[in-house]
């Protein structure tokens, strides 16, 4: 690694900072709050995905996302990593450390999520599996279950576990959509400004 | 002779009579001189064009487009969180106010105040973010004229104020500090003791520059009457920024539209001779006032909360901040819940950078031609935006145009959902 | 007595380095933080290490940023134009993968590996100055200092494409 002289001249009796860096703390050091590349603890990590959903970092034609999903939890691509420190926020176990930043942010940054977790009152028997396998305790049963849409992280596990086909739903906002109907706006008044 | 003549006609475009001056005659001739994209003043890709007669500069154009990242497209669908970062990457110098100038339009659609707190520390840090901008700007220019010892001055108090951002934030640029209804981290006295304690030696340091560069001969020489901005060009080019407050026009300031800069008592600087020596001096002024602005923050700082939660309602807002360059407006349209449908985003650079076509001409010398250019605190990284074309006739919109273009799709698209 | 030359060749190579730093794009945060290198804190010439934008008379190439649509033949020609021992640093995210801006939507096209050759890479989005001192101190005065014994077979090939 660098040696400790950065910075300084080298004499015969070691190191001498001839030109003052005029800085109070030696510049190996990092600052407290420093938000370094995230250190994920695999152990704690509950395979929620919420982290890979939080990235801002998404996946590209030649290249993966940031943060990766694997079997035993999120897998951390360094060169595509910009040390923003959302994945340590989202976090519900506080399996990731980026810093000091996650202890610091006293509230969950709750991403704005691209689909919603419904439950079908009618289907639902109220079983309570769901709320067994949810890693954040986002659902509640009481005689039939309801999700809390700001904790739940869209794991989808609920789905699996829930015994009636079509109790819990997945219900995507449509970005898709959203982006067609745009296009046809601008086409609509790329028109009438040639018109008018 | 022969050769020369036949150099100047093969070079394209002869827009410029000259005088041969053995012969007599008046022959077409345009030397061609390109800077860039890759040049030693240039830290960023642009292509400046320059006319010379001898040395004399006689026509300036100015080549964008080598950055464009499609920013704007990326953040469309992306909820707010994510596409606070992308807003960041698109200038790494005035990361934060970039930052803040999205956060800021976000809230604004959203119910209910950002806490006091918050807005008071994004305003600290956008301070600083203001210093250390206009310290590398003017260490740029500096050495664009070859002054080496105030370029090492100037970088070397930056890396102080840089040491500020650092302790408060956790990162020396590209911060991320700002997130709606606050900031992300709160600050404790330590570390705003700490950070006005260094202030105190970036203050003398900046008085000193500034004594340096009002009286230093050579500094003078070269700056002095060089690229001068008037009125006409503010109002022609829209000039923004510490460039049009050189030139005499203090009300292009946006802070005094701000919501904490009233509180603080914020007057803006202005110089009346609008050449790069008041540019540099304007910038330095910036700077002192910025110490000031800090100190009366840590004063004022209100107790609470630094960060509330907010719900954001979605809809058109269009919001403006001074970033140490100028004005920069995002005009965005959000959904419910904050995603990004459409944002615009208008640098300050791109009419500081057109200026230099007006200015340029008349440059003694092509070496004075690149100090204006380092003088305007050029940002590459902003410049490159959208351009609307119309596809089925094949001509481009411009800016004034396409941006009613905008506007009557964000009319249309909100009242939809 | 020619590998005492030749070693003694490749010393003086690694002690006296000149370097190109291009921005292809980026936000020019890493390009800050590489000029903050030279500065007296972080004060990257005391390794012989002199920054000089010409890429004619440089030996290593520091590239920043995503590869634009516009940059991507120029920067082969740049590349061509750096004289033989030659290096390429990629500093930041944006230059080893296209970072943030190499997603659904971006106009980028990909990182500088796919285009030119890279020696080095130096992650982070900016890296630290410090990050990129050692990245550039560890990584460059090595390759010349080999280079003399190199020379007639891979990085001669490599030079041809």
């Amino acid at each position: 690694m660098l040696p400790d002289y950065l910075g300084q001249i080298l004499t015969r009796k070691g190191g001498k900072r001839l030109l003052d860096a005029h800085s109070p703390r030696r510049i190996l050091d990092r600052p407290p709050r420093f938000r370094d590349f995230p250190r994920i603890d695999l152990d704690r990590c509950v395979v929620c995905g919420a982290c890979a959903d939080a990235c801002p970092v998404g996946e590209a034609e030649n290249q993966p996302p940031a943060l990766e999903m694997g079997d035993r939890g999120p897998v951390l691509h360094r060169e595509r990593c910009i040390r923003c420190g959302l994945c340590a926020e989202v976090c519900p176990v506080g399996a990731i450390e980026v810093g000091t930043l996650a202890e610091e942010v006293k509230e969950r940054v709750v991403p704005s999520k691209p689909a919603r977790v419904v439950v079908d009152r009618d289907l639902c028997v109220g079983c309570g599996r769901c709320q067994e396998v949810c890693p954040s305790d986002a659902i509640e049963v009481d005689e039939t279950a309801s999700v809390d849409p700001e904790r739940c992280v869209l794991c989808e596990r609920c789905i699996q576990a829930c015994p009636v086909a079509g109790a819990i739903k997945l219900i995507p906002l449509d970005v898709e959509e959203l982006a067609r109907r745009w296009t046809e706006h601008l086409k609509e008044a790329l028109r009438r400004a040639r018109e008018g | 002779m022969e050769r020369r003549r036949e150099g100047r006609d093969a070079s394209p475009r002869g827009n410029v009579r000259v005088v041969d001056v053995e012969t007599g005659e008046e022959v077409p001739i345009s030397h061609k001189v390109p800077v860039g994209p890759n040049h030693p003043i240039l830290k960023e890709p642009l292509r400046i064009k320059l006319a010379v007669r001898g040395e004399e500069v006689v026509d300036c154009k100015v080549e964008m487009g080598y950055c464009h990242r499609g920013i704007e497209r990326i953040m469309e669908g992306m909820p707010w969180q994510k596409a606070a970062f992308l807003a960041e990457r698109v200038c790494g110098i005035c990361s934060h106010a970039h930052n803040m100038c999205f956060i800021g339009g976000v809230e604004r659609t959203a119910e209910g105040e950002p806490a006091p707190r918050g807005l008071f520390l994004r305003v600290l840090v956008q301070e600083l973010d203001r210093i250390q901008s206009h310290l590398i700007a003017n260490a740029a220019y500096f050495y664009s004229i070859e002054h080496e010892t105030m370029f090492v001055w100037n970088m070397n108090t930056r890396e102080r104020v840089l040491d500020c951002i650092e302790e408060i934030t956790g990162n020396r640029i590209l911060t991320g500090w700002n997130v709606v209804g606050g900031v992300r981290v709160d600050v404790t006295e330590d570390q705003l003791e700490r950070v006005l304690e260094t202030l105190e030696k970036v203050e003398e340091d900046v008085k000193a520059y500034r004594r340096i560069a009002q009286t230093d001969p050579l500094i003078k020489l070269r700056s002095r009457g060089v690229g001068v901005i008037t009125k006409e060009h503010v109002r022609r080019y829209r000039v923004v920024g510490p460039q049009a407050r050189a030139s005499g026009v203090p009300e292009s300031d946006m802070r005094l539209q701000e919501p904490v800069y009233p509180e603080l008592g914020f007057k803006p600087v202005s110089r009346k001779r609008g050449d790069n020596l008041a540019r540099i001096l304007v910038r330095y002024d910036e700077c002192l006032q910025s110490i000031d602005l800090i100190e009366r923050i840590v004063d004022e700082l209100p107790e609470g909360e630094h960060r509330r939660e907010l719900e954001i309602r979605g809809g058109h807002v269009d919001h403006r901040v001074e970033a140490p360059r100028g004005e920069l407006v995002y005009d965005m349209e959000l959904t419910q819940g904050g995603v990004v449908r459409r944002v615009t985003i208008r640098t300050p650079s791109v009419p500081n950078i057109r200026v230099l076509e007006a200015i340029a001409p008349g440059a003694p010398t092509i070496a004075d031609a690149v100090a204006v250019y380092a003088s305007l605190d050029p940002c590459v990284a902003c410049n490159e935006r959208f351009v609307i074309v119309d596809r089925d006739r094949g001509e481009i919109l411009y800016e004034g145009r396409a941006r009613e273009v905008m506007r009557e799709c964000s009319r249309t698209t909100s009242g939809r959902s | 007595m020619r590998s005492l030359l030749k070693r003694l060749k490749g010393f003086v190579r690694s002690r006296s380095i000149h370097v190109t730093v291009v921005n292809t794009g980026g936000c020019n945060g890493c390009d800050i933080e590489i000029l903050a290198c030279y500065t007296y804190r972080y004060d990257l010439e005391q390794y012989g290490i002199y920054y000089h934008n010409n890429p004619r008379k440089s030996d290593v190439l520091i590239v920043t940023g995503p590869v634009t649509y516009q940059w991507r033949e120029k920067l082969e020609r740049l590349y061509r134009k750096v004289p033989e021992p030659k290096a390429v640093v990629a500093v930041g995210a944006c230059a080893c993968s296209g970072g943030i801006f190499n997603q659904e939507g971006g106009r980028v096209c990909g990182p500088v590996r796919e285009i030119i050759p890279v020696d080095a890479e130096v992650p982070g989005c900016p890296p630290r100055p410090e990050e990129i001192v050692s990245a550039i101190v560890e990584v460059v005065p090595r390759l010349f200092r080999a280079w003399e014994f190199r020379r007639g077979s891979e990085h001669g090939a490599e030079a041809g494409g």
